[in-house]
């Protein structure tokens, strides 16, 4: 009887000391946060957190939910409702060095606005996707980020977002997007109009009618695009597929330039370039002026005309010449492709 | 022919697509069934309102004054340079030296011929002078009032910051090598000042961010 | 003695030139005999009146840049619809290619009760973009597949489903 008694104070012992190292003591001690607010549907849902993540989520509920894990540095989460604005802020221990991160997942009414504010937490926003014909859009998405990376998928009239170091991508559908980062990578799929800068990170545009694009080193991929792009880069490539070209302008120092695309009646192509190639592809009921230009470098084209003349110039016209297609490069050579 | 198939085919029957004997095929079906032949006659009815539907609907207001204010104000001369200073509050000497430097001033657009050959280009590189000799300034100036500011980013941050200012004075050398040898282009004149102005940004990026006017 | 007035006959050639040549009242005139033709059709393409009248404003005002590019190998009003049609179709591209012509509608179609029994009116503004686009350049305005897929920027396979599609859905509404 002492015997197992003794194995099962030792047995309550070990439990003791390996459970006191476990996550599970550490977990018991963690805060966290789930509190939920009436709020109108149509307002701005604000949300502000330095470290950790923000996980956005939509409801058809006029309330918000928060709920999430707070590491030890979190002073407290200032959730509140004033005048058809949320705010939720991640309020951290002045001076804290680590252990300031808050784990949050916000759900809020799908015909909001939001406002996201992190400093290297990760921002994801998640509109569920509905069936309906008719459904409703945020009035606007604002994410601002320093390091964090942020992912949304929602939509929305208009949506911004920013970052230094931090990827940003967005998907589902605006009727305008507008990004800027210094060195972090662009994404967006499905805006009606795009516009957006970073210095040196890559830029990816996809399904937009127009797009204004420039990255000062990365590179420019435009899938897609409905009819205007203006898009530069001084060393990095410029390359998209216009679905009718309306107005595209392409413009780099050294990178490469490579455009396809139809020409819409009186459509507009400007490519210039010092040192880098420009590939521009055409079907072959094109229908427009060319007038190319460069120093020292050769053109081809797979339309049966050659380059003559000291500096390479060419100016022809095909079709019934209603469209105009402008390419100059200083040493990079040219091509213009039958597609 | 079952039911299905001819639902399936009943929209290329009515257009007049079908070949071979499936015209006939359906038809005989039609014939003999009351429920199949509903629904062509539904399609039929519903194709022939549709034609008839009214093409010709004016719009709710005369669009015209502002087409025409459109036409009329075009081929304006492009501004181009804009100055983002946007959201970043600096120094507002600084903010002076920048407005004053960098304001718009219209420049022909690339294409358009409005001085004479021999006038253009000298006012180009002309400009190009004017324009680094401002930079530069501003850029002194803007360093200066930023050393003297309490660095309060992360170090991962700031790298990143110093890093892409590095990135940016690349690109710029690269453009003035390249204007060097062709100097009267504007799409490389109008890549240098937008250049200079998004250093100028990043340098004062730092500063915006820890003020939250970024 | 009573002087007879008649009524200039309008030229819509002589309009033309004149246009070509810079003559803006003579492109009014050419706005006021096409307007209203131009509108329907933006209107019944996008079920909107205001994007109708933003995509006719934008019509007439391609238009007037690319007249130049006007040859007359067509009427002067097929041509203007090749714009309209091309200007409402690059404006939904982004959309319709992002729903890959499926169920999605725009943000703004009308909403759809089940109860109710539409006319056809309103049941083709109900329709989602890609199948309203085809019906009406198909069974509204009478053109083929082969030009409806050029002009749309896609399959002739895909022309013909987005009709049987359009069909199919307006039955559903008009006698559910």
């Amino acid at each position: 009887m002492k015997r197992k008694v003794l194995w099962g104070i030792l047995l309550l012992a070990v439990l003791a000391v390996v459970l006191g190292r476990t996550p599970i003591a550490a977990a018991a001690a963690q805060k966290s946060i789930d509190e939920t607010r009436a709020v109108k549907p149509d307002g701005v849902v604000q949300i502000s957190n330095v470290a950790g993540s923000v996980r956005v989520v939509s409801w058809e509920k006029p309330e918000v939910h928060v709920s999430g894990g707070l590491e030890k540095n979190v002073e407290r989460v200032d959730f509140e409702v004033r005048d058809g604005r949320t705010s939720v802020q991640v309020v951290v221990r002045e001076h804290a060095h680590g252990n300031s991160a808050a784990y949050l997942t916000v759900s809020a009414p799908s015909a909001s606005s939001l406002e996201v504010d992190a400093v290297s937490a990760s921002v994801n926003v998640e509109d569920a996707a509905r069936p309906e014909l008719e459904r409703p859009m945020r009035p606007s998405v604002y994410v601002r980020s320093v390091s964090g990376d942020v992912e949304i998928n929602v939509w929305a009239s208009a949506v911004e977002l920013k970052s230094v170091s931090g990827g940003v991508s967005f998907s589902g559908a605006a009727e305008t997007f507008d990004a800027q980062t210094v060195s972090g990578n662009i994404q967006c799929a499905g805006a009606h109009s795009a516009d957006v800068r970073t210095i040196s990170g890559d830029i990816e545009v996809a399904n937009a009618d127009s797009v204004k694009a420039r990255s000062t080193s990365g590179d420019f991929i435009g899938s897609n695009i409905g009819r205007n792009a203006e898009a530069s880069s001084i060393s990095g490539d410029v390359e998209m597929g216009v679905a009718s070209i309306n107005r595209v302008s392409a413009r780099t120092v050294s990178g490469h330039i490579g455009l396809e695309g139809p020409l819409a009646p009186a459509g507009r192509v400007t490519a210039s370039t010092q040192s880098g190639e420009v590939e521009v592809g055409f079907p072959p009921e094109v229908s427009a002026e060319f007038d190319i230009n460069t120093v020292s470098g050769d053109v081809r084209t797979g339309f049966g005309f050659k380059s003559s003349g000291v500096n390479h110039s060419l100016d022809f016209a095909l079709g019934s010449g209603d469209g105009y297609v402008r390419i100059s490069t200083t040493s990079g050579n040219i091509s213009i492709n039958r597609l | 022919m079952k039911c299905e198939t001819v639902q399936n085919l009943l929209d290329d029957y009515v257009d007049g697509l079908l070949i071979g004997e499936e015209p006939e095929m359906v038809a005989r079906h039609l014939a003999s069934c009351p429920d199949c032949a509903r629904l062509a006659n539904n399609l039929r009815e519903m194709l022939q309102n549709a034609k008839g539907l009214s093409r010709h609907i004016e719009p709710r207001r005369d669009l015209w004054p502002a087409i025409l204010e459109q036409i009329e104000n075009e081929p304006k001369r492009r501004v181009f340079r804009t100055v983002r200073l946007g959201v970043l509050a600096v120094a507002a000497a600084v903010l002076a030296i920048l407005a004053g430097s960098l304001l718009m001033r219209g420049l022909p657009r690339p294409g358009e011929t409005v001085l004479t050959a021999v006038e253009a280009p000298v006012r180009l590189q002309q400009e190009v002078l004017v324009v680094e000799a401002e930079y530069q300034r501003a850029r002194r100036e803007l360093v200066a009032a930023m050393d003297q500011l309490p660095h309060r980013l992360a170090p991962e941050t700031r790298t990143v910051i110093d890093q892409n200012l590095a990135v940016i004075d690349g690109a710029i050398q690269e453009i003035r090598t390249s204007l060097e040898k062709d100097p009267e282009n504007v799409f490389l004149f109008d890549m240098l000042v937008a250049e200079q102005d998004s250093s100028l940004q990043l340098l004062g990026l730092e500063e915006a961010i820890t003020s939250n006017t970024w | 003695m009573a002087a007879i007035m008649t009524e200039p006959v309008v030229d819509e050639n002589a309009l033309v030139t004149s246009a070509q040549s810079g003559c803006l009242s003579s492109f009014e005139s050419l706005y006021r005999m096409h307007s209203g033709r131009v509108h329907g059709l933006c209107l019944r393409l996008t079920g909107n009146a205001a994007v109708a009248e933003d995509l006719t404003q934008e019509t007439f005002i391609r238009a007037w840049r690319s007249l130049g590019g006007f040859r007359g190998d067509s009427s002067f009003g097929s041509w203007l619809f090749r714009i309209a049609v091309n200007a409402v179709a690059a404006r939904y591209r982004s959309e319709l290619r992002r729903a890959a012509w499926e169920a999605k509608a725009p943000a703004r179609a009308v909403q759809f009760d089940p109860t109710l029994r539409l006319d056809l009116q309103q049941a083709i503004s109900a329709l989602p973009a890609g199948a309203r686009a085809v019906f009406v350049l198909h069974d509204v305005e009478g053109y083929r597949h082969e030009e409806i897929a050029e002009q749309l920027g896609v399959a002739v396979g895909t022309s013909k489903a987005q009709l049987h599609r359009a069909r199919r859905l307006l039955r559903e509404m008009i006698q559910p």
